[in-house]
């Protein structure tokens, strides 16, 4: 009789299994970037002042966010940031990720100073209609920074503390539960230490 | 969450006629291993184990088995064509899937043969029958749940994967306590001697067995560390090949013997006599092949020799039939189809994993690389429209001894609405081999240079032409005369017997499991055995060595 419950005791593991691997996510790969040095850049900003490092913020926490404005899901997210902004409590720097896309300068005519300037009045245009929830915005617009910081979608978010480490990241839009329940925290925890 | 900006189109991979056959295939082979399973369910409530059940059950599992081989070799066909990386497996977790519930059906098939001319195995053969249909919805919410990393998982859904999970738990779950009550009640065979047919089929059930358990293994193992938080890992090519390849090396050579073999009991100076010779030429042409192909390797020789064996050894037992009287039924032919079908496989994939050569290059216009004898010449790239794509076409000549043999044109697209790369093959095929080039990327601001992979492939079509022989195989055995002529077919009071119990018993249950053609030739039967009680000789014996074929039914009603 009993070797005859074999195989339904084995079954039972196995839906055990499943069961659990229902509720993770195996495209969810834990960034190695987490608890390193957030990769050093220095950036044009969108509206012209002088170039941003994240040198300049030492000594404070701040998040990153990836956006732009051919993100579908950046206009999921962004309303959230903008009525969050003042509860995060923390400067929020936007990364403007690849701003131009080939198609629209399909034959590379454009130099990079009128490349820059359409992004920055793109990017301008849209945050106005939208609202700001940003210090300020930097331009990578060839993606090179995206490439350091291991973007791989719009929108991704980062938290970096006062010494200038990664404690964070999440890939794709910010929710206000995520906000509430996750990134604010993680933000008043990294204040306070 | 507002509405996105376009629509997305179909991904482009799936744009392809493949998308109309392979499917539907696959779907054929895993819900037709719901019959078997329901045959094994209703025989296990019953308690009729017997071998009118395995007779019932074997065209059944015959028939799915054969749409899950062609929906299999229709899906690698497809991939190796269609995503332009020369490969036709991949050892993907939805590749998987389907291979697990193929490998225990094949086991099926071989199992039900002893539980219906020997009235062994039952219990085996029963748990083999729910395997199958449970590693079939297995493979339905692997694909379906998105548990898993997956290059098929085009519509996974969590929400669906708990509905799946749910059904999964509850089918299997039950149908195995099922078989832990009734099975134990299952009467043993007859008597099977160390050396005869049944121990051969019972190896190819053991081998066929760990070899699914190891794909099953190799595919949850991720899944399984990750639910254990040790971390997050993938189980690639290198796992696979290294514990299937030393399975089926002895499955294959089982194989002639198994069919040689005589039930009960065989003699083994016998069976050397009658396979020597086979046996000596295969090992010596399988030796000497890969040095006229190319270079000698073990992986080769062990391959050609092994494909040779299963190959000759299964003409020789079509010669020797062919050479005796009475009509061949289709069952024989059957089986004969699906083993030389999967002797060419293997030769197949022995030939282009020993042989095949892969260049990748980079390439500008009037650019000349070569595999001999063949050498591929590019002549131009081009811009071409199609209805929803845009793509840069490369027109290659390719000259064997200073002749164009064949233009190739291979397409970098990209989809308009969705913005997806794909690359599009351009394959020239014959009997030996393929020839196979696929257009990389231009190099960075350079639409003159293009990364370029170029392939020779041999023996990838009988891959191809391997599968479809076994298809018609299982096409031939399933539709045997045998199965469905009651004139001429088996223990016929058996069959009538358990008929008209499970119509006395559970109507409903006849409805809902057996075909109207089924119910119809069961009520000719009992016509039939009034007039022609006489039955065949070798089914007489069956009967007689398995006098009592039902279970001992004092538990079972």
């Amino acid at each position: 009789m009993k070797k005859f419950l074999i195989p339904l005791v084995l079954f039972g593991v196995l839906v055990l299994f499943l069961a659990v691997g229902l509720k993770r996510d195996p495209h969810e790969i834990p960034s190695p970037l987490i608890n390193k040095a957030a990769p050093d850049f220095s950036l044009q900003t969108l509206t012209g002042t002088a170039p941003f490092s994240p040198q300049d913020l030492k000594g404070k926490v701040w998040m990153l966010n990836v956006w732009a404005t051919w993100c579908v899901s950046c206009r999921e997210e962004h309303p959230v940031l903008v009525a969050f902004s003042k509860q995060i409590g923390v400067p929020i720097v936007g990364l403007s990720y690849k701003e131009i896309q080939p198609q629209d300068d399909p034959e590379k005519k454009l130099s990079p100073e009128a490349l820059l300037k359409l992004a920055r009045s793109r990017g301008s245009v849209w945050l106005e209609r939208h609202g700001n929830p940003y210090t300020l915005s930097v331009m990578d617009l060839d993606g090179r920074v995206g490439i350091d910081y291991g973007v791989y979608g719009v929108p991704e978010t980062y938290i970096i503390d006062k010494n200038g480490v990664i404690r964070y990241k999440q890939i794709g839009p910010v929710t206000p539960q995520t906000l509430s329940e996750t990134i604010i925290p993680i933000i008043k925890g990294l204040e306070n230490s | 969450m507002p509405a996105p900006l376009d629509g997305h189109d179909l991904n482009p991979l799936l744009q392809d006629p493949g998308l109309v056959i392979h499917p539907p295939m696959l779907y054929m082979g895993y819900v037709g291993m719901s019959v078997a399973f329901a045959f094994a369910i209703a025989a296990l409530i019953t308690g009729r184990l017997d071998s009118a059940w395995s007779r019932w059950s074997r065209p059944w599992t015959v028939i799915a088995w054969s749409f899950l081989t062609l929906g299999i070799g229709l899906g690698s066909w497809w991939a190796y064509y269609e995503l332009g990386w020369g490969g036709w497996w991949f050892w993907d977790p939805v590749e998987n899937a389907s291979l697990m519930p193929w490998l225990v059906s094949t086991a099926l098939i071989h199992s039900l043969m002893v539980t219906e001319k020997r009235g062994g195995f039952k219990a085996w053969t029963v748990l083999l029958a729910i395997a199958a249909f449970s590693l079939s919805l297995l493979g339905t919410f692997l694909v379906r749940s998105g548990v898993l990393t997956s290059v098929h998982a085009f519509a996974s859904d969590p929400t669906r994967g708990v509905f799946v999970l749910c059904f999964l738990a509850v089918v299997v779950g039950s149908s195995l306590t099922l078989f832990a009550w009734r099975a134990p009640q299952v009467t043993l065979g007859g008597s099977m001697g160390l050396l005869s047919r049944e121990t051969f089929l019972l190896l190819n059930s053991v081998l066929l067995s760990v070899a699914t358990a190891a794909v099953l293994l190799g595919t949850l193992y991720p899944l399984v560390i990750d639910a254990l938080n040790l971390g997050k890992l993938s189980v690639g090519p290198p796992y696979f090949n290294l514990v299937f390849a030393p399975l089926m090396v002895p499955l294959l050579f089982i194989l002639i013997p198994g069919t040689v073999a005589k039930w009960r009991s065989a003699s083994l100076p016998d069976m050397v006599n009658h396979l020597k010779w086979i046996a000596i030429f295969s090992v010596v042409l399988g030796a000497c092949l890969p040095f006229l192909l190319g270079e000698w390797s073990i992986g080769a020789f062990i391959g050609w020799t092994l494909g040779l064996w299963v190959g000759l050894g299964t003409l020789q037992h079509i010669f020797e039939r062919a050479l005796k009287p009475g009509r061949i039924g289709g069952s024989f032919w059957g089986m004969q189809f699906a083993h030389l079908g999967l002797a060419i496989v293997v030769m197949g994939v022995t030939g282009v994993k020993s042989f095949e050569v892969e260049k990748d290059v980079k390439m500008s216009v009037g650019d000349e690389v070569t595999i001999a004898p063949y050498v591929f010449k590019l002549n131009d790239i081009t811009e071409v429209t199609g209805p929803n794509y845009k793509a840069f076409q490369a027109q290659i000549d390719v000259v064997k001894s200073g002749e164009i043999i064949e233009q190739l044109k291979p397409e970098k697209r990209r989809y308009l609405s969705s913005a997806m790369p794909m690359t599009e093959a351009a394959i020239s095929t014959n009997l030996w081999r393929d020839l196979y080039v696929s257009l990389g990327d231009p190099l960075p601001g350079d639409l003159h240079q293009w990364s370029m992979r170029v392939y020779y492939k041999p023996f990838v079509p009988w891959l191809w032409v391997g599968v479809l022989i076994m298809v018609l195989g299982g096409v031939l055995a399933a539709f045997d005369r045998r199965y469905r002529r009651v004139s001429s077919s088996g223990p016929l009071q058996t069959v009538a017997q358990a008929v008209s119990s499970l119509n006395a018993q559970a109507p409903s249950l006849k409805d809902q499991f057996f075909s109207d053609q089924v119910g119809n030739s069961a009520h000719n039967l009992s016509t039939v055995q009034d007039q022609n009680p006489d039955i065949t000789s070798e089914h007489n014996s069956s009967l007689n060595e398995n006098s009592s074929p039902n279970l001992n039914s004092s538990g079972a009603h």
